[in-house]
């Protein structure tokens, strides 16, 4: 890494070499997420379609994206039994 | 993920992977307790505090522990929110209170005294915690949120990312403990598991839920096993449970259960996550186009899809077009959740059979069968005892001291509401992220390969969710179409009448 500012010896340091790539790359991929999250999806979320799905699904107070069942404010109401033979 | 030996090097290119959750005490362990017994009483000592305080202050507790929320266009508004408190200081909390108490449990079960130097930790904590929060916000983009790519995924992405470009930092190492976040967050979760619910839910969900998941279940992992071949019992326990049961709670709480190596765990979880994005639009649009009754789909849709989100989505789109479009994704909706509610439940029970089974049959070691020598009845429940990972027994107490207390009045229900809503739920999201934070951070691309074995385990989940939605489908027309279709038509609201 002290040598990350000053450069790899020519030829001589793959470990360094392969440091810089992995840097690169990070700062690559770091950048097209923001730009993804930043950008694109924001734009995506205002299509009509997309849209309309998110709001239905606002309404009715649900989250798609819950893990478990507690997650899901739709499923709070359901107390009274669901089937009662008598 | 190891323990200690992850202190001590980046994760070796063709090495092989140890399992996503230990079963056994660390070796280096300090304390003599094994990461089971720290995850029971951590676990099990924050659902206590988290009843004591909601006991004295009621629903005050509240929003004082959160994870960040929603956003469309500005990131920011996920760490501010719409409540009293901004999510950021919630979340700050939330953060605090679980470094307070894993702060003691990664000292004291460390390998070597160098991972567990207090400052290291806290230093590699708050850069996972970083990296944490970084996932729920990236999750909370209402477009990404709105097909159910969880953060789960996100965590798990974020940590691959550094570990295979820079490489996990040495520093970083003695916090990097995805099994204890990972046990912890699941002791919690036993909580949320209640019992009750099962006696108010009823027949039909039960027939639909409980009778075809695990038929599903073992059906899919002899066919992973006997016919696909693939090598690994873990992998295909872990893919089975996550498409017959509840997706990704399910695979974590099977993968502990069954000692799978972690990226076998990553990789069912975005199998998961994909198929679920996909089904959660595609199913109700086929049945929808089949003019299925809305109660039937709903039935069907609720045994079918993985995550518990989705299925309430996808019985969302069931409403369609038209005067009674509202009531009638109201219906779907209902009857969805109700059957995910039950199956659900399962959840509980499938860990503790698949511990049970895995002691008793695989060398966990190496997932190889264990030795068909006849062994005397004592020490085998002493094998039996050793292999079996301890964990799950804080899971099924939390779930039992939530379900008794349920049970105790109106007040045991809030009490355990207000716990659950308050803290218990949201610090469980945030250990389960800490803990893909650190599975990503601890594997290289290179070993998701062999997981992937040849691309059999996509056949595997494919074979399995197409055998999973034609038995329920079947059980759904029996039970929801046909025997108890009055009944359930009373059952639902006046307002969603028909």
């Amino acid at each position: 890494m002290t040598r990350f500012w000053v450069g790899c010896r020519p030829g001589r340091d793959d470990d360094c070499r392969a440091n810089h790539r992995g840097i690169g790359v990070l700062v690559a991929i770091v950048l097209l997420i923001v730009s993804v999250w930043g950008w694109v999806l924001p734009i995506v979320g205002t299509t009509p379609t997309i849209r309309q799905s998110i709001e239905t699904t606002e309404r009715m107070g649900i989250n798609p994206a819950a893990i478990f069942y507690t997650d899901v404010y739709a499923t709070t109401p359901t107390t009274e039994p669901f089937w009662n033979p008598h | 993920m190891e323990n200690g030996t992850a202190d001590s090097s980046p994760p070796e290119k063709n090495a092989p992977s140890p399992p996503a959750v230990e079963a056994s005490a660390a070796p280096g362990s300090h304390s003599g307790w094994s990461e089971d017994v720290w995850a029971i009483v951590l676990g099990l000592g924050l659902l206590a505090i988290a009843l004591l305080a909601a006991g004295v202050w009621g629903d005050h507790v509240i929003d004082r522990f959160a994870t960040p929320g929603k956003w469309s266009s500005d990131p920011w508004s996920a760490l501010v929110g719409k409540g009293a408190i901004p999510l950021w200081k919630s979340s700050l909390a939330s953060l605090v209170v679980i470094s307070l108490l894993a702060t003691p449990a990664m000292m004291l079960t460390r390998r070597d005294s160098r991972s567990g130097a207090p400052l290291r930790i806290a230093a590699g904590f708050w850069t996972i915690a970083l990296l944490a929060t970084a996932a729920f916000v990236m999750a909370g983009q209402e477009v990404v949120k709105q097909y159910g790519f969880e953060y789960v995924l996100w965590a798990l992405l974020l940590g691959l990312l550094i570990s295979n470009t820079v490489g996990t930092p040495h520093w970083m190492r003695g916090a990097v403990r995805g099994e204890l976040f990972i046990k912890w967050g699941l002791v919690l979760l036993g909580a949320e598991v209640l019992i009750g619910k099962l006696l108010l839910l009823g027949m039909p969900g039960i027939l639909v839920s409980w009778l075809v998941t695990p038929i599903v279940l073992v059906v899919t992992f002899l066919f992973g096993c006997h016919v696909l071949g693939i090598r690994s019992p873990a992998l295909v326990m872990v893919v089975a449970a996550d498409m017959s049961v509840c997706g990704v709670s399910a695979a974590i709480a099977t993968a502990a259960a069954c000692r799978a190596k972690r990226e076998e765990l990553s990789l069912a979880i975005a199998l998961s996550l994909c198929f679920t994005a996909v089904m959660m639009v595609a199913m109700p649009m086929a049945l929808r186009f089949a003019r299925v009754d809305e109660i039937v789909a709903g039935a069907w849709i609720g045994g079918t899809i993985d995550s518990t989100g989705a299925v309430a989505a996808a019985g969302a789109l069931m409403g369609g077009d038209g005067p009674d479009a509202q009531a009638r994704a109201d219906r779907a909706v209902k009857i969805a959740t109700t059957v995910k509610m039950i199956q659900n439940i399962l959840i509980g029970a499938i860990a503790f059979a698949v511990s049970v089974y895995w002691a008793t049959r695989y060398d966990t070691d190496n997932d190889t069968r264990a030795s068909s020598t006849p062994v005397s009845a004592t020490a085998l429940g002493s094998e039996v005892w050793r292999r079996f990972p301890k964990f799950v027994l804080g899971f099924v107490a939390a779930s039992l001291l939530a379900s008794l207390l349920v049970t105790v009045g109106s007040r045991g229900e809030t009490l355990v509401q207000w716990s659950i809503d308050g803290i218990t739920k949201n610090l469980r999201g945030w250990l389960f992220c800490l803990a893909f934070v650190c599975i990503g951070l601890e594997t290289n691309f290179r070993t998701l390969l062999p997981a992937l074995s040849g691309g059999k385990t996509v056949v595997l989940y494919v074979c399995g969710q197409a055998f999973n939605i034609v038995l329920t489908g079947l059980m759904a027309y029996l039970v929801f179409g046909w025997l108890f279709y009055d009944a359930i038509l009373g059952w639902l609201p006046t307002g969603a009448g028909r």
